[in-house]
């Protein structure tokens, strides 16, 4: 037995080296093998591998991609363009999406701008409840109001 | 049509929404003949993701009947049965021609940080999921695969998302024949880099989680060990992985939870107060129970802006760190293989089938681990 065995055993007790000599923890024995055990153990052979393919567009793509019109037409984030299929679903609207449209004005590295648009995610919320709406109403005219004084001063 | 959509953090609901339609000549529009809750579709159920707007309809594992063709669209024709990944590729761009389809350039117009995802709120595009009786599935040339006429939707739905990212987690673990592999969650993406860690060859599978009848089902359905974390003393469940494995730790250790792990008192108040994306006790305790120079492979969803994570223990312990959503299309046909051979019965996790119109209570129970919530799966009622 080593020194470091000595140590192990000290600290973990003496089922720290298991029943392996090995250094390396070794095959399960054939018996308790699941199913399929070792089918692509051959790490050259592995769908993911090598991490990046040599490049080629995949099959059956049209190389071609023309540009979708429809409306309405999605913010576009900053180092972004207008892609040539995108979402039409659920434009922004109220005070929630000039948030988000604000948000988007930012850069993705900014926190500002993932704090904005939680922000407006429970803006959104409430606007979609009568309270809510109420809610938000009076704060934006009670806002506005303490904007309008402070400009006044 | 009939959809799930979602009213604000742990609401849901299933109501009226208009059909989707050919909005590009490479669209399909499908009917929806069976669709999951993912786990992290939590996340966004939570409200957690940035920019997830009230009317959203999530879903990103779904599998269907083509039902409309775009004009340019090729390979497939109204009455091909489909699984379509979560991705939303073009097969074109830069990283498309890589091999890299879950970071397609032309997908995304909102974010620099990913690419577009079905479900998934407007940070990965805004496109309408597949938790609904139609969804429009855009660049249908690349993403769906035709389901061979001899299998039913169920054996090949997980082939959408969680069975290729559970494999793919396994793969850039880069793990070797006979190396000790830890997976840490025992949910659905858990418990398919477990099953995959042994396809690729691993020695021992060890997984850890909280919940015990997770934890049981890990050990039938994975022939894995496991490790009830609360038992091992919370953060102690880095010793104790140590312990077992000679006191170096496992060679490779896999995060599959994501932003929303328990554990961690001080993780969960930086989480709960905003000052961090969600709790990251996952990679924290990855990184510090993976042996000197191992690897440590990060699956779980993280959202932006950070996380708290010991990054001078991975580095000062040299180790490699990989991380990524799924290129799900590469890894579609070999996992078929596997189903097919009866290596990987991907169905057997489904633990609950509940008509579209009670998502909203297949969402509660599987958010708050109720009847020993494994897998949901959502059957639309045109199914």
């Amino acid at each position: 037995m080593t020194r470091k065995d000595d140590i192990m055993e000290d600290i973990f007790g003496t089922d720290a080296r298991g029943s392996q000599s090995d250094d390396r923890a070794t095959d399960p024995p054939e018996e308790r093998r699941p199913t399929g055990w070792g089918a692509d153990k051959d790490e050259k052979d592995r769908p993911g591998v090598p991490m990046e393919t040599t490049p080629g567009p995949l099959t059956h793509t049209n190389t071609l991609v023309r540009q979708q019109t429809s409306d309405p037409k999605p913010v576009v984030g900053p180092n972004r363009f207008l892609t040539p299929v995108y979402s039409t679903a659920l434009p922004t609207r109220g005070l929630s999406g000039l948030m988000r449209k604000t948000a988007y004005k930012m850069p993705d590295y900014k926190p500002q701008r993932w704090m904005l648009l939680l922000a407006a995610d429970r803006v959104d919320v409430l606007e979609h409840m009568k309270l809510g709406r109420a809610v938000v109403g009076v704060g934006v005219f009670v806002l506005a109001l303490s904007l309008f004084k402070v400009i006044r001063a | 049509m009939l959809a799930v959509t979602y009213r604000g953090p742990s609401k849901v609901i299933v109501g009226e929404k208009p059909d989707p339609r050919i909005e590009h000549s490479q669209d399909v529009v499908l009917r929806v003949t069976r669709t999951a809750i993912c786990g992290s579709d939590l996340h966004l159920y939570h409200g957690l993701v940035p920019d997830t707007r009230v009317g959203h309809t999530f879903g990103h594992e779904f599998a269907g009947v083509v039902e409309e063709v775009g004009v340019e669209v090729q390979s497939l024709k109204v009455g091909d049965r489909v699984v379509v990944p979560f991705n939303v590729a073009c097969g074109v761009c830069y990283y498309c021609q890589r091999g890299l389809t879950s970071i397609c350039d032309n997908a995304n117009p909102c974010c620099d940080l990913l690419g577009g995802c079905f479900g998934y709120s407007h940070t990965a595009g805004g496109y309408e999921g597949g938790q609904a009786e139609y969804v429009r599935v855009p660049y249908a040339d690349v993403g769906p695969m035709k389901i061979p006429d001899d299998m039913h939707e169920e054996d090949v739905l997980f082939l959408s998302d969680i069975l290729p990212t559970g494999y793919q987690a396994a793969e850039m673990g880069d793990i070797k024949e006979g190396e000790t592999v830890c997976i840490f969650g025992a949910g659905p993406v858990g418990l398919m880099a477990a099953k995959s860690a042994w396809i690729l060859g691993a020695g021992r599978v060890i997984v850890v989680d909280r919940l015990d009848y997770r934890l049981d089902f890990a050990r039938k359905y994975a022939g894995v060990e496991v490790v009830n974390y609360e038992e091992a003393g919370g953060a102690d469940v880095v010793m104790h992985l140590k312990k077992m494995t000679e006191g170096r730790g496992p060679d490779v250790c896999i995060d599959a939870v994501g932003c929303e792990a328990s554990g961690s008192v001080f993780q969960s108040f930086l989480g709960k107060a905003f000052l961090q994306s969600g709790q990251a006790t996952g990679i924290v305790w990855s990184i510090q129970a993976v042996r000197r120079g191992g690897n440590v492979v990060v699956i779980g969803v993280y959202g932006p802006p950070w996380n708290l994570v010991p990054m001078g223990d991975a580095m000062n312990k040299g180790l490699t760190i990989r991380t990524g959503q799924c290129n799900v299309k590469r890894y579609q046909p070999r996992l078929l293989e596997h189903i097919r051979a009866g290596r990987i019965d991907a169905k057997g996790i489904i633990s609950h089938r509940f008509p579209l119109e009670e998502a909203a209570d297949a969402y509660r129970i599987f958010a708050k681990k109720q009847d020993n919530c494994i897998k949901c799966v959502l059957i639309p009622q045109a199914a």
